[in-house]
This record gives C-alpha cells, structure tokens and sequence, in this order.
C-alpha cells in the first residue's frame, strides 16, 4: 500500500517528557488542547446542532454559548453519528456504529480536506473483566482490520483514521493490542487511548500502559485521551505523553455535581465563596446577597468546567513552553497522593524511558523545591554523566571541597569570589592544580568546570542548612564514587560545615579515602572561616609548577574539554580540543578556533549563549565523529532545507535526547554532512511516519566535497 | 478468576452466611401467591402468582447461573420434597380460586420457581402434572404461564403443556383449555451479548429450535429479554434490545417481557455494581429502547408481540432509574410504563420532559449525554448517573 506523508502533528519542543505541539486543524491548534467532543449539553451551550455552525450568541448576556462560543481552543470539534455531516477540514469524527462509520466513508470524497477519524466501537462489551476486555479488544481490531481494507484507509491523506485503545486495568491484553498498532503504523495517525485514568489504573500500571505505547510509537503521533480526567490531572497525563484530551472529563465532572477547579474538585452543591472568575462564576458574586450560597444549574456548571479545563491547558502549554513543566508538575503532583505517587515511581523506575525526554539543556532557572525533585530524570541524568565522562586532569594535586551558592554559576557568587580570593593569595601560581568540586543538594557534586552547563547553573532550592538524609546520601554517593577516580596521593580538603559536611563524611566512610576538614562552622564564608580555609592551604604542599600545565584544572582548556565530554562523551573533548584551541568568551558571541599554521584560524565550535555548552562547527564535528554516539545517519548524502524528517533517518543513537545537538552522517559512510538539534529522542527517530527530526544548524553545501574545511 | 468462578464465589459468599442475616432470606413456606389486575392477551383481567419453593435453578446450582441473577438465594435451603410442595400448592390454589372467583374476571396464572418449571429434576414431571391439572380445571383460567431455560422445553415436556391449550388472542378460550404460555429466558437476540454479558449457556439456535418446538406443541412462547445486562453499555443496550425486537417478532413469539436488570446480591451485577462499574439502565433508554424496537418491527412489516415490562425496584438505586433526585420522576415514568404495558399503546412511551415533574428536563439532558458519552467511549460514566 503506498504511503502518502500526513502533516497533521509535529512535536515543537519538549519539556520534561511533557511536549508542545502542532496539531493542523481547521486552523492550526497548540497542543496539549481540548477535543470539545459533540454530546448533547455541549449543543445545547453553543446553542447549535450542526458542529460546523457558529454558536449562538445572544446580546450582552453570558450566557454558555456567549463564552464557550468565543473560545478558540474548542477546536478541533467531533461530531456525533447522526449529524456527521460537516464538510470542515481537520476536524473529528466519530459515528454512533460502524454502520453509521461505513454509509460516512462511503460518501466520504465529498468531504474536503483533512477528517480525523475516531473508529466507532462496534463491540458493545465494557471492559470490566478479563474476558470482555479481551473479546473487545478482539472484536475491535477485527472490525478496523476490515474497516481499513475495505475503504482502503492505510495512508490516506484525507481521511487519518485514529488507532482505538480502550484500557482496562488487565495490562496482559495491551500487548496484543499494541502489536496490531505497531504492525500497521502506517494506517493511523494517532491513537485514541479511551478510559485511561487515574483511580480506575493505579499509578504502576498507568506508567507501564505510557511505556509500552512509547516503545512503539513514532516520533510525532498525537496521543487522546479520552476519558473522565479533570482538569488538575492534565498535567500528569501531559507528562506521560498525551497531547489532546477530550472533553468526556469535563461532562462526567458535570454528571457528578462537581466544581472544577485547577486543584481538585469540590462538591458544586452550595458553595460559599467561588474561586474562579469565568464569566458564569463572576455574574453570580455580583449577584450574590448577603452570604447566599451558589446554587448551579447544570448548562452553568457545565460552562464554568468548560472554562476551567481550557485555562487550565492554557497554563499547562504555558510551562512547557517555558521549559519549566518539571517543576510545575512537581508543584501540581500535589493535588492527589496517586500524582506524587506516579512521579516518585517513574523517577525510581522508568529513568531510562524518560530521560531522552528531557532536553540536556534546559531551562534558565529552575525550581527544584521538594523531595519530588531529588530524582527528577535530568538531575539523575547530570549525576550519571558526570560520573560517567569526568575525571579530574591528570595534573591536578589538590582537590577542594566547596559549599554551592544560591547564585549561579558559583564563581560568581560573593562566597565562591571570597574562596577564590583565599586559594589565590595562599597557591598563588600552582592554584591551578587545584581541582575544585562544588557539593550541593540535590544535584549532588559539581566539578568547577561544569559549573555553567544545565542543571549546575540553573537550580534553585531552598536553602535552610538543614539536609534531610535523603539528600545527605545522594550527595554522599556521588561524592564517594568521584573520589574514586582521584588518585591516592592526591589529598581531599574539605571546607564544608552542616549538611554539606555529613555528605562528605559519609563519603569518606563509603570510599575509605580521608577528607581533612577545615574545621569551619557556620557560614563557610565568613571571615574567620576563610582564615581557617587559608590555613589548612597553606599547610597543604604543593609544588609551585614552572609553568602551569595546558590542561590543568584551573585552566579554559580543561573546562572545556569536561563540558564537550559531558556533551559528547568521554574522549571527545580531546577529539576536538587535543591539538590546540584558542577560546574567545567575551562579548555576545563566544567560540572555540583553532590556529592553523597559515591563514584564518579555524572555528571549532560555537558556544551557547547562557552557557557552556557547545555547538560544532562541520569541521569540530567532524573530529567528534567516532568519539560520540550522537550521531543520526542519512539517508543521502547531502541534505538540503533547514529540517531534516524522520523520513530521511536511516539510523539514530537511541541515547539522543531531545535538544541535543547531534552530528548527521552521511547514509553512504562515516562522513559528517551537518550538525543539528534533535527536536525528538533518538529512539523515536529512525521508526518511520512523519514530521521533523532534527534542526539542521549548519550543513555540508551541496556539490562540495567536504565544505568549509 | 473468570467470571464463571468469580459469579460461583459471590454465590457462595452469599449461601454462606448465617440464615437470619441473610436479608430477604429465603421463604421457609413452600408455596406464595398473590392476585392482582393484569393485562391478558385480549383484555385486562387480573393475575394470580404462585412462587414454588423449589431447590432452583439447575444452570444456577451446577454453573453459577447468570450473572445478574440472585434468585437462587431465594431458594429453601431444604427444598421440600415433591408431595410437600404438591400439597402446599394445591391448598394455596383453593385459596387462590375463591379469589379469582370473587374477583370474576378472566384470569393469568403464572407459576414460577426460581428456576425451571419443566426441570424435571427441580419439579418432577408428574407433580408438574397435577399442579397444571388443577389449574386447567377453573374456567375462569384464561391463560397459564411457566418458565422454563430452553433446554427443558423438550417435545415430552412441552407435551405435558400442549394439546391443552388455545390460542393466543382468540377471544374466549374454552373452559379448561386455557392458553399456555412458557415463558424462555431468550434475554438477547446476539450470541455475544447473551454469553458474554449474561451467561446464559444457550445459543439462538437452540432458542430458534425450541420456538419452534412449542409452536409444533400447541404452547405459546413469552420471550424475556434482558435489558441492559451487566458488561453492556447504555447505549449498546438500547441497540441491543430494538434488535432483539425484530428476530424475535420474526421468530413469531407471542409476548416479549423486557426485564431492566436490576441488581441482585450475590451477583456478578452487584459485584460490579458496587465498584461502579455497572449502572441499571436509565427509565429513559427502556422507553427509547421499546419505542425504538417496536418501530424497527413495523418496519420490516412483522407481527409485533404482545408487549410487557414489568421492572423490579423500578425507582431505585439498584433498578431501573433516572434521577433519584428528582420528587417522583421515576413515579411518573414507572406510571407510563404501566399504561403502555396494560393498554399496548406505544405512545404512552413517548415522554415530555417538560411535563414531567419538575428537574426532569435537566435529568433528561444528563440522559442524552450519557448515551452520548457511553456511544462515544464504548462504556457508562456510570458514577455519573
């Protein structure tokens, strides 16, 4: 069957495994969004049958229709069976039976445009036992299978037929149930999960059910949820990966007699006070006399649910635009203990799925308040990598234990500036064999020289000077597996007090190796205790070197070739670094060259503004290449445009995250042909279907052999 | 655990616990009855029910039965033994008669267990005999009803019935030969449904096969169809019965009794039920469902039976219901059922939510957005209702 590219969805930028989206409808709608699905109340507030209708809006009034009408994120609509008849493109539909489906696919090339179409469930079977879960799901791929060969739907543009997936909380039938999906990728354009939700699933199984549908889906497939989910649970759902909800939670919300709110639900029968401002709730605080309760007619309850659920999206699409949806879901996890649950248990068991989610660089400033954060997957990320690829340099004779600061980067915080002052006034010349690792809580330990890339310059906690155990042992470990790799005749000073303190010690304690104390207490900064830092250097001897080594801790070199092994992976900062680079920070745009025995130097690398990390040039990344796993193969040999599509990925590193920065080889060998910034994890990259990889930022031209070198 | 076995153990849960507490309990007389008017074939007449105490059903006692059936705990933990509940009967029916004699109208008498009457193991045949020799002698008898599972119409059976009958609708029937009716627990036209949601162990062609049978007997077919059994949605169920309506017209029953299910303990229904995973069906989709079933019948120009519904705890939480909330919502609609069932008028099914007590207007609005929600993810919201 021939595949036609379908261009409904494509991912812009993930924060945190949540991700923002384009979804191409009548008008191109954000996503995560509302589906307003076409149930009867909802008609009965926009006041008109037909879904292609404009509301009706009746004068000065606020009526439902008068909001709702107004409101733009009520695209896409769905229409229901028996009124299927719009003829606008992009929209849903869904029909009462597949009857109804079938005689509407018959006609269905009088419709313009793109339809989404949601399969009708033939089998009227609730998934409440084994047995009938099965026999649904049974019956239901059956019906598709038939639906799909009889009207040919496989790729078809214009009709982009939606995979069902009725969840039940019997996970030994998803499998079955996802292999059909992963077997005929080609025919759907996303995937419909219906009843999905939390209370019904506990919080392992709805991790397990987002797991498995992740390991099969392709980068750039729209995920609905349709089913009773409130407003304060978007963003849970928005973190496993759903990218649409429809409005069934905002109805069973209403059916209930509930008030929704951001945070929670409330039993709507006679509330005193109204914490919204909708226009249904304003009229009634106007109205109000005396300490009358609230009373709500179903039509107003159901537009103030309307309203909350959409400005709830709105700051949901907000934060992951931000970057900050971690930390804003930390916050929201809150609202019910199956949240906080379900985030504990991802970051202790579902690491490795999440973390390719989360872009290496993330935002300027974030939060990281409460224990939900300690194992948030950028932070294990950072601790894994930093373990993984740092190792002090080879000349360092000293390493020095500091406390972190609130600003950042340390260095230019008052206390690190006083730290700075003492170890230059007492080392003088060999202060550059000191290797400086900063500890801090939750991040665990920071070399100097990474102390500007994410997370190390963006964190921000609050500070008591008390640590709770927790974060005592994860910086405790860190500390005591870094110890490891300095070499035995190399002393470890510690000027720390508090928390910071018992960290190391319980490090010392788990690697054997001795930490001399300073002997500060309080604030490390303080100037009796820097009389007691500068003393406990001065009776460290080190021997002042004749000349400072080029790759010695203290040294750009040094710094760098840390940061482009973090990035890139260990070794490829000497890839790229070892012969020579001369460093060029000031200013607005700061890069790494080369000096070349004869003419222009040659640019290395860019750095990111804000930051450390770098971007290669073609001919950095060309000396990366066979030091760095992150690398996509093309399916050509030289690219063109601005964007390179899944279409054309022959092979991705699974290790990718998203907003990496990844070399792209050539199909036909090793040759780099471009560098760009992965928009979706790399696992997802060389699966097939549609939308865009990666950001091409610089690439071979066209016709040359091997561009700018 | 299946549902067969997880049925079988909420039985057991049930039988297990001590007698006194069981609620309802099980009768310890052998044999009830009541009288009360009723709607004959012909004309309104009244109704005389016995309830035979027997040890019950056999599908319920060796397979754990149908999932939303609890009559088996009904059942005598000691069923009384063939001549005891010959006895207990006969001396009820003397009681009865003078009843129906006082009353003077052409009169119904169903015999129900609560099981099979033609199981030869839960009434033996020669009880069943006298039982239906006694009541054949009254003239005023007009028509007779038993129920039976389909597999214990058999040719002897249903021979013990036929030859004695009359005709459905044919005015007066001669004295002592009253139309008899066995009443089958058809509950869906759809395999699926009836295995599945009901458990039922009977095929439609065994249904077909023993329509046929009773026809070739002389005995009329009352169908019972289950409405909304647990496991189907709202709006599969509406679905569900009007289908059920058309192949069973074309089957040529006589009756077709629409039971709403209602939720009986010791069930799977209940099971469900109390996990909110099952709501009885909405007053509103049986009347859409009728309605519906009785257009589709004329439709295809067949014969429509005789039509009756007549819902346990019609009202209630654990029957078939709208809006609790509502002052005598359910009263109105419960009242309208009546009508439509004494008089055969479908019209009497067609509801004005405005004319309804007040509140109903928006319980009807809640109504078609849970059909519409329930077509639209496959299943009930069902703590919505």
């Amino acid at each position: 069957m021939e595949t036609v590219a379908r261009k409904h969805f494509r991912t812009v930028k993930y924060s945190g495994a949540a991700r923002l989206g384009r979804f191409e409808a009548t008008a191109p709608v954000k996503t995560p969004t509302l589906l307003v699905t076409w149930f009867p109340g909802v008609r009965g507030l926009l006041g008109t049958e037909n879904p292609g209708d404009p509301p009706v809006l009746t004068e000065g009034g606020t009526t439902g229709a008068n909001y709702l009408g107004t409101v733009p994120e009520l695209l896409p609509r769905a229409v229901h069976g028996d009124s299927a008849t719009t003829s606008r493109s992009g929209d849903f539909v869904y029909f009462s039976s597949p009857v109804e489906e079938k005689k509407w696919l018959e006609g269905r090339d009088e419709i313009g445009g793109q339809v989404h179409l949601l399969h009708a469930r033939p089998v009227p079977f609730v998934a409440v036992t084994p047995e009938s879960y099965r026999e649904s799901l049974r019956a239901l791929r059956a019906a598709v299978g038939e639906i799909h060969s009889e009207f040919q739907l496989g790729g078809s543009p214009g009709t982009v037929p939606w995979f069902p997936f009725p969840v039940a909380e019997y996970p030994e039938f998803w499998e079955a149930h996802l292999e059909y999906y992963g077997s005929h990728l080609d025919e759907f354009g996303g995937i419909q999960l219906v009843g999905a939700r939390t209370g019904q699933l506990p919080f392992r199984k709805l991790l397990a059910l987002f797991e498995s549908i992740r390991a099969r889906c392709r980068a750039n497939t729209p995920l609905l949820l349709s089913g009773p989910v409130y407003p304060h649970e978007y963003p849970t759902f928005t973190y496993l990966g759903v990218d649409i909800f429809d409005s069934t939670g905002v109805l069973a919300g209403t059916d209930r007699g509930l008030y929704l709110t951001p945070a929670g639900v409330i039993p709507a029968g006679g509330l005193p006070f109204l914490p919204c401002s909708c226009p249904i709730c304003l009229e009634k605080k106007v109205k109000q006399r005396g300490g009358e309760r609230h009373a709500f007619s179903r039509a107003e309850l159901l537009a103030h649910n309307f309203h909350v659920a959409l400005r709830k999206l709105d700051r949901v699409r907000l934060e992951v635009d931000r970057g900050t949806f971690r930390s804003f879901l930390e916050a929201e996890a809150h609202w019910d203990p199956q949240f906080s649950a379900l985030l504990r248990w991802a970051d202790a068991h579902n690491q490795s799925s999440f973390q390719p989610l989360f872009p290496r660089a993330g935002a300027r400033r974030v939060l990281a308040i409460g224990p939900e954060s300690y194992h948030r997957p950028d932070f294990e990320y950072y601790r894994g990598r930093v373990l993984e690829t740092f190792s002090p340099p080879p000349h360092a004779a000293l390493l020095l234990l500091l406390p972190c600061s609130a600003k950042k980067p340390y260095s230019h915080s008052n206390s690190h500036r006083r730290f700075e002052g003492v170890v230059k006034r007492r080392l003088r010349s060999s202060r550059s064999l000191v290797q400086e690792l900063v500890l801090t809580s939750p991040l665990g330990c920071v070399p100097r020289q990474l102390e500007n890339i994410y997370p190390a310059n963006a964190y921000d906690i609050p500070v008591t000077g008390e640590w709770d155990p927790e974060e005592v042992e994860i910086t405790g470990w860190m500390l005591a597996r870094l110890l490891g790799k300095i070499p035995p005749g190399v002393p470890v000073l510690a000027h720390l007090d508090g928390g910071y303190r018992q960290a190391a010690e319980l490090s010392s304690t788990l690697s054997g190796r001795d930490i001399q104390f300073t002997g500060c207490e309080g604030p490390e900064s303080s100037s009796d205790n820097l009389q007691l830092l500068g003393e406990a250097l001065s009776e460290v001897n080190l021997d002042a070197p004749d000349r400072v080594p080029p790759n010695a801790p203290g040294t750009l070199l040094s710094r760098f070739t840390t940061v482009v092994d973090y990035q890139f992976g260990a070794g490829a900062g000497r890839a790229l670094l070892g012969n020579g680079a001369k460093f060029q920070l000031r200013g607005r745009k700061r890069w790494i060259e080369e000096r070349l025995p004869k003419g222009k130097p040659r640019r290395l690398a860019t750095i990111v503004d804000g930051s450390d990390f770098i971007v290669p040039s073609l001919a950095g990344a060309s000396r990366l290449v066979g030091h760095t796993r992150l690398t996509v193969k093309f399916d050509g040999d030289s690219l063109s445009g601005s964007t390179l599509f899944v279409q054309g990925i022959l092979e991705a590193n699974p290790e990718i995250h998203v907003g990496d920065h990844v070399l792209i080889l050539a199909g036909s060998g090793v040759q780099v042909i471009g560098v760009g910034r992965a928009v979706v994890p790399g696992y997802q990259m060389a699966r097939g279907g549609e939308g865009p990889a990666v950001k091409i930022m610089s690439k071979v031209k066209a016709g040359g052999s091997g561009g700018r070198k | 655990m299946n549902l067969q076995e997880l049925q079988k153990s909420l039985r057991a849960r049930v039988q297990s616990r001590p007698r006194g507490k069981r609620r309802g309990g099980a009768s310890p007389v052998p044999v009830r009855s009541w009288v009360d008017e009723d709607r004959l074939y012909t004309r309104a007449g009244t109704s005389a029910v016995f309830i035979l105490g027997t040890r019950g059903c056999r599908w319920a006692l060796e397979e754990g039965g149908c999932f939303m059936c609890g009559y088996i705990h009904d059942a005598p933990v000691t069923p009384p033994e063939p001549r005891e509940l010959l006895e207990a009967f006969l001396s009820r029916w003397e009681a009865v008669r003078g009843e129906i004699r006082s009353r003077g109208r052409p009169c119904v008498v169903k015999i129900y267990t609560s099981g099979s009457f033609l199981d030869p193991e839960e009434i033996p045949a020669e009880v069943q005999d006298a039982i239906l020799g006694a009541v054949r002698g009254e003239p005023l008898v007009w028509e007779v009803v038993v129920e039976s599972r389909v597999e214990f119409a058999t040719d002897e059976a249903l021979s013990r019935l036929g030859g004695l009958s009359g005709t459905a609708g044919s005015g007066t029937p001669q004295p002592g030969f009253p139309f008899v009716e066995v009443g089958l627990g058809v509950e869906t036209s759809d395999d699926r449904v009836r295995d599945l949601c009901v458990h039922k162990g009977v095929m439609w062609e065994q249904v077909e096969a023993t329509v046929e049978r009773c026809r070739g007997a002389g005995v009329g077919v009352k169908a019972y169809l289950m409405f909304k059994p647990p496991l189907l949605s709202e709006s599969a169920a509406i679905d569900d019965l009007s289908r059920s309506f058309v192949d069973l017209a074309r089957l040529g029953v006589d009756t077709l009794s629409i039971n709403p299910t209602s939720v009986h303990r010791g069930s799977l229904a209940e099971w469900l039920y109390d996990r909110k995973r099952f709501r009885p069906p909405w007053f509103f989709s049986l009347f859409e469902a009728i309605r519906g079933g009785i257009r589709r019948v004329n439709e295809q120009d067949l014969r429509l039976p005789r039509v009756l519904c007549a819902p346990t705890a019609p009202g209630k939480a654990r029957g078939v219901h709208d809006c609790l909330r509502v002052k005598d919502g359910d009263a109105a609609l419960s009242s309208s059922l009546k009508r439509f069932v004494l008089e055969q008028d479908p019209s009497h099914l067609d509801v004005d939510p405005s004319a309804l007590p007040p509140g109903m207007i928006e319980c009807h609005e809640r109504w078609r957005d849970a059909v519409a929600a329930s077509t639209y993810l496959g299943e009930d919201l069902v703590d919505a209702g």
